[in-house]
């Protein structure tokens, strides 16, 4: 008996010298910033910087997925909830875009202005393609980084409708239009479009693009005559826009974090605030009107409900 | 008289027949020599600082930790000891249900000592991660064997403690586990249909 209690002592020694090492061992790394393993991801409290992304082509609403909110009214909704936060003192826009619909970019662009207005660092972060509406919302950034690859510029404005005239007289097909107003059906599929008709088009998209122009001046303090030259409908490369300065430095999305936090002086580990993932929610409650339409694609009804769409996209 | 206790190493008797002799620990226990409720309390105590230096040692770990050892070690301490609390009068009630003479005051003596295999999830699954082998997996086989040895360690000690036959002393310690189980599980279906009429509604 005495030999199993004396046993029973080492043993809780044992336990007692492995628990002291094990807390040793992880003060150490601990100190030395050292880890391995999983990390459980802790509450994010404090000061910190916001993220915003902007995915895909940019339009009003899109429909939201299970795993992806749509539309420049979520994005919209993003910079109010930033704009409302006590915590976010600097944001990172991220770019995924070929640009999209005028209004849909102009409504980002003026919300992503207000909040610089307000003294919050915002800086662009540029994924693969940040072209056209895509480099028009960024240019309302206080800084742009792209990556050497990133595909920017892309400024100017498109309309593009069908003519499937010549399908129709092949195949018979005539249509009975009857209209109030000599342009009322403008950029009929149906039909060529008559040069007044073109120039109006023309005067339209006109008006987009010296919109863009003043818009991305502002944002880049710039002048216009600067950007003119280059604002011919060109993609270019990160490294080419950086030396046409239309973005300030070449850069991945971290390191456009770190530049907010620096921005905005926060420290080095300041935590970053990202949308959420997974909007489940919005997903739930907006299945009805997705199960209503399934089975039609939405890229095969669009551009014949909408005929066409003027837009600061890049169409390659 | 506490030091002089100490140094007569009977109370090690207690810790050896937790793992080793589940029935002679029983009578121990209600032979009351030495007296072990009290001491008994310490075993939860040490579970949980094994569970917590475990389970940092697997992971990454930030300023946290120092809370975590310390006032974590109490709150889980606190949290063991509560749960085996109830456990073990959840037991002695289902004893008496059976018609054994109730003793809760055993009942808890019995199931913190029961709890002592526990301990060793520090050690082994240290050694796994020495050797970077798999630790995290180790740490879950190791729970779950240490569990069940926990469980036998109970069983026998209930069965020796009423004279009772493994099939009854297993389901006596099983019961609380199934009242529980069967609570949470009837919330949880309650949860479900409220939340499916809320969204229906």
């Amino acid at each position: 008996m005495e030999r199993n209690r004396k046993l029973l002592i080492a043993i809780l020694a044992v336990l007692v010298i492995c628990a002291v090492i094990a807390l040793v061992d992880t003060s150490m790394n601990l100190q030395q910033g050292r880890g391995g393993g999983f990390m459980l991801p802790g509450p994010k409290v404090g000061p910190g910087v916001g993220i915003v992304r902007i995915e895909g082509v940019i339009q009003m609403s899109a429909v939201a997925g299970p795993f992806s909110s749509g539309g420049s009214e979520s994005v919209i909704r993003r910079l109010d909830e930033i704009e409302r936060s006590r915590d976010i003192k600097a944001v990172v826009v991220r770019i995924n875009s070929p640009g999209g619909t005028v209004a849909a970019t102009q409504e980002i662009y003026q919300k992503i202005w207000r909040l610089r207005k307000k003294n919050i660092p915002i800086i662009a972060s540029m994924g693969e393609v940040a072209a056209s509406g895509g480099y028009y919302v960024a240019s309302a950034c206080n800084l742009i980084y792209a990556n050497q690859g990133s595909v920017t510029g892309s400024i100017g404005v498109v309309a593009a409708s069908p003519n499937l005239k010549g399908l129709f007289d092949k195949l018979g097909i005539t249509m009975n239009v009857i209209k109030t107003g000599r342009y009322k059906d403008m950029l009929s599929m149906h039909r060529d479009v008559t040069p007044e008709e073109r120039q109006i088009i023309q005067e339209l998209i006109d008006g987009s693009y010296r919109q863009f122009l003043k818009d991305v001046a502002r944002g880049r303090a710039m002048n216009e005559t600067e950007i003119a030259p280059i604002a011919d409908g060109r993609v270019m490369s990160g490294q080419t826009a950086l030396a046409h300065k239309l973005i300030d430095a070449i850069g991945t999305f971290e390191d456009a974090i770190e530049r907010a936090r620096k921005e905005a002086k926060l420290s080095e580990d300041a935590p970053v605030y990202d949308e959420e993932k997974i909007p489940f929610m919005e997903y739930l409650f907006g299945a009805e009107g997705r199960f209503a339409g399934r089975g039609i694609r939405a890229d095969q009804v669009l551009p014949y409900e909408t005929g066409y769409r003027i837009e600061y996209r890049w169409m390659p | 008289m506490i030091l002089s206790e100490l140094k007569t190493l009977r109370w090690a008797d207690l810790f050896i027949w937790s793992l080793l002799d589940p029935r002679a620990l029983s009578r121990q226990i209600q032979r009351q020599e030495p007296r072990s409720f009290a001491l008994s309390f310490m075993i939860p105590a040490m579970a949980a600082i094994a569970d917590i230096l475990a389970v940092s040692i697997l992971s990454t770990q930030t300023a946290f930790f120092y809370y975590k050892v310390t006032y974590g070690w109490i709150l889980s301490f606190l949290w063991h000891a509560i749960a085996l609390l109830v456990a073990a009068v959840l037991m002695d009630a289902a004893s008496q249900f059976f018609g054994y003479r109730g003793n809760a005051k055993e009942c808890i003596t019995l199931v913190n000592f029961s709890q002592l295999p526990k301990v060793f999830i520090l050690p082994l699954v240290y050694l796994f991660r020495v050797i970077h082998f798999a630790p995290i997996f180790f740490y879950v086989l190791f729970t779950v064997a240490l569990a069940i040895w926990s469980v036998a360690v109970m069983i026998q000690g209930i069965s020796e403690m009423h004279g009772a036959g493994l099939g009854r002393s297993t389901v006596i310690v099983l019961f609380p586990a199934i009242l529980l189980g069967g609570g949470l599980f009837f919330i949880l279906v309650l949860l479900m249909l409220c939340g499916a009429g809320y969204l229906g509604a």
